[in-house]
């Protein structure tokens, strides 16, 4: 079998190379594709195979040569373009489409879940993170008729490594995953970040590092320019998040997809509880994580060392105890394959 | 001689706001039960609640119309068996949090109205920690139950009160004596898209042209100036007139109550309305309107399952339709909660059973705040709670986090800065000139 993952972001990449490499280990051809990534980016990511505009590839003669293609895009409203293009492409030509899966990789509940499927319905598999999302989806999706064309859905795990890149740091490093627009209050990121900042300051010994998770242009620094920094706290560099996630004692953030890689990682994990559990601040997604928090409640950054690890049979439900995702994707593309043989 | 045996009795209270609250509460009101119900109902007044309405209730138990303030001051509320809160977000939040300071209290249960279609997580997280959830049906407790199984909350109570809301009428005409008539139950937000309500009219208008002997009648949910949950911006009417100029001869307008319309209509359709269930109570077909697709901001993926999720534009004409004596697919009926076993009796009786327990209170679990403390609204009232008995250093606290979630907040900023002050004199001048009343 021959597999194309296209991908167009950076959680998006670094999650199709790491599932080409695992592809690969049990014997299947990968070719990664998708545009070259532009901005400062949190991950240090290889470029892919073939550096091309996601748009140039859904009518590209190399996609004649592959039994699957994976979709992994940051909209997924992108997906559903793609895949009608490709299969009218195919369509006019008279060629059979190759099976197509997609996912949105991070797990998604509730109403982020069923939006994220309606996007994409012309998919033959749709790939969610753990068994949580599996059956929501089997309830949010009850008695629907087979001519909605709803894809078959596996579960597959994290898009992250199983193990940290590194053992966490002696001493104490608070890792805090800044989000490029939650908490939406106006004004309220930054009022998190002078917070960060206070905790800094009443705590020489510790570090605390600044990490957007989303890709950024601007020179300019996070923190509000009315605040005198602490001598400890720093913005990290493009490329550090996952060192830093390995390295880090505690991980902070609203809502960030990547404190579940602290968390699998057996880091001390901090979502901040102030903002309450809303879909617009995307903390709907961590009700039952054990690791919610408001500010007012860690009185200094020593106290944060006392605080519980993440609820694990929550999140193994999220994914964290499916360990052959690979294996599962494999076999569910064989099984395709054969049912759709004439 | 034996005296025959006194039915239990019960004395509940409900408190609500919106329309579709009240209209829960009136179907509660009038659930058959072997119980003995003394029913009182406090309408949060509110402007544009429908005066119709109100009077119904008058007739069913003893209306009050108390601000939220003045209620949870009421020493009477302690008087009740068991409170009912129809309301939506904080609110449910700041009663359950004032009754569960006192010693003794009622019990409390909650509603979670009619279809779910979105914020279900949401929902919930506000009304965690109630005695007793009521909700609709098995898709909401399967859902309940995937939420908070592994929590402290997994032993959250629910109750199935179902989807039937009205009496079963024995005095409605079978479907085919009816006249040739669908009904239309608009929704004010759904479609949201002015181009999408237009849309809709347009489906409306052009299926009741190829269907010349119907009448094609559009409810709207509430009438010009009336209010509901959700704030409307154009009205039907002028969506109507603004699509149409002139309407077909045989599709209009009509405000008449729900009920009435539909024991003298063979045909509803909805996108996603729960008049889609009233339509049933009343012996009429139903259909789920399928050709804005499948958008879950509108519920597509609940009715896509229903076995009668149709496409206007695909019917040639109303006959074609009726002749197929449409009926949603009776799995999906019970998965939604529509069926003899779902009822609003049972609340009753779990109440009635549960009123001799002490009522547990919510479960606080490090690492599991839910929404309970994290209301901005209950934040500033902890916060004016804490400086009425000066207590300057929670007052602080909680004034620091409100400000924290809405930093240009100008009423949290001086209330915050006035609790800092040190000096007593120049902190009493500072709250007097930054009191605000919070309703």
């Amino acid at each position: 079998m021959t597999l194309l993952l296209i991908s167009d972001g950076g959680l998006e990449r670094s999650a199709c190379l790491l599932m080409a490499e695992a592809l690969e280990q049990q014997g299947e051809r990968c070719i990664t594709a998708g545009p070259p990534l532009q901005c400062h980016e949190p991950l240090a990511t290889a470029a892919p195979q073939l550096n091309i505009e996601v748009q140039q590839l859904a009518a590209h003669p190399l996609l004649d040569q592959v039994s699957a293609i994976g979709l992994f895009l940051q909209n997924p409203k992108q997906v559903e373009h793609f895949i009608k293009t490709y299969q009218g492409l195919c369509s006019a030509r008279g060629r059979r489409a190759a099976t197509l899966f997609s996912g949105p990789l991070v797990p998604l509940v509730g109403d982020a879940l069923i939006r994220d499927l309606s996007l994409r319905l012309g998919c033959d598999l749709m790939l969610v993170s753990g068994e949580h999302q599996r059956r929501q989806l089997q309830s949010l999706t009850f008695n629907w008729p087979d001519n909605l064309g709803r894809p078959a859905v596996i579960s597959t795990g994290f898009w992250f490594s199983k193990t940290a890149p590194c053992a966490p740091t002696q001493q104490p490093l608070l890792l805090a995953l800044i989000q490029e627009k939650i908490p939406t209050h106006i004004g309220a990121r930054d009022q998190l970040l002078r917070q960060l900042n206070t905790w800094a300051k009443q705590r020489p010994h510790w570090t605390v590092m600044l990490q957007r998770d989303h890709s950024w242009n601007a020179t300019t620094g996070l923190m509000p320019s009315d605040v005198p920094l602490a001598d400890n706290l720093v913005e990290a560099a493009p490329g550090q998040l996952l060192p830093l996630l390995g390295s880090c004692s505690a991980c902070l953030t609203v809502s960030s997809p990547w404190s579940l890689a602290a968390m699998a990682w057996g880091r001390i994990p901090i979502i901040v509880g102030d903002y309450g559990i809303h879909d617009e601040q995307n903390t709907t997604g961590f009700f039952g994580c054990g690791a919610m928090h408001r500010l007012r409640s860690i009185p200094h950054l020593d106290a944060v060392t006392e605080l519980p690890t993440a609820n694990q049979s929550w999140l193994d439900g999220m994914g964290a105890e499916i360990v052959d995702g690979p294996e599962r994707l494999i076999k569910a593309l064989n099984a395709h394959a054969r049912r759709e043989e004439p | 001689m034996t005296a025959p045996p006194t039915r239990p009795t019960l004395k509940l209270l409900l408190i609500a706001d919106s329309d579709s609250q009240l209209l829960a509460c009136e179907a509660l009101c009038s659930a058959p039960t072997t119980l003995n119900v003394d029913w009182s109902i406090n309408v949060i007044p509110r402007d544009g609640t429908p005066q119709a309405l109100l009077q119904r209730l008058t007739q069913r138990s003893t209306l009050r119309h108390q601000s939220l303030a003045q209620l949870l001051r009421d020493q009477r509320l302690q008087s009740f068996d068991a409170i009912g809160v129809f309301l939506t977000g904080s609110k449910l939040n700041d009663i359950r949090l004032a009754l569960q300071r006192e010693h003794r209290r009622p019990l409390l249960f909650c509603g979670f109205n009619g279809v779910v279609l979105d914020h279900f997580i949401e929902g919930v997280s506000w009304r965690l920690g109630y005695d007793l959830i009521c909700l609709s049906g098995p898709r909401d407790q399967d859902a309940l139950a995937q939420l908070v199984a592994g929590t402290p909350f997994a032993q959250q109570r629910t109750v199935l009160t179902g989807l039937r809301r009205n009496a079963p009428d024995t005095n409605v005409l079978p479907v085919n004596e009816r006249p040739r008539r669908l009904v239309f139950a608009e929704q004010v937000i759904m479609p949201a898209s002015t181009s999408e309500r237009a849309r809709l009219v347009r489906l409306l208008s052009d299926l009741a042209s190829r269907s010349p002997n119907w009448e094609v009648l559009i409810k709207p949910r509430i009438a010009p100036g009336d209010a509901t949950f959700h704030d409307v911006e154009t009205h039907i009417s002028t969506t109507l007139k603004q699509t149409l100029g002139v309407p077909p001869d045989n599709l209009r307008l009509d405000y008449r109550p729900l009920p009435v319309l539909l024991k003298q209509a063979r045909l509803l359709a909805t996108l996603s309305s729960t008049a889609f269930f009233d339509a049933l109570d009343f012996g009429c077909r139903a259909i789920a309107i399928s050709d804005l697709g499948l958008q879950p901001n509108y519920g597509g993926h609940v009715y896509a399952g229903s076995g009668v999720w149709r496409s206007l534009e695909a019917l040639p004409n109303l006959d074609a339709l009726d002749a197929e004596e449409p009926s949603p697919d009776p799995r999906w009926l019970e998965w939604m909660g529509y069926g003899e076993q779902f009822s609003p009796s049972g609340l009753l009786e779990a109440l009635n059973e549960q009123q001799h327990q002490k009522p547990q209170p919510l479960p606080t679990s490090i690492g599991y705040p839910g929404n309970a403390q994290s209301s901005f609204n209950q934040l500033r009232l902890g916060a004016e709670a804490a400086i009425a008995t000066g207590d300057w250093s929670s007052a602080r606290e909680l004034l620091c986090q409100a400000a924290l979630m809405r930093p240009l907040h100008r009423g949290v900023a001086r209330r915050h800065w006035a609790v800092r002050q040190t000096n007593p004199l120049l902190r009493q001048l500072a709250l007097l000139i930054s009191y605000r009343d919070l309703k």
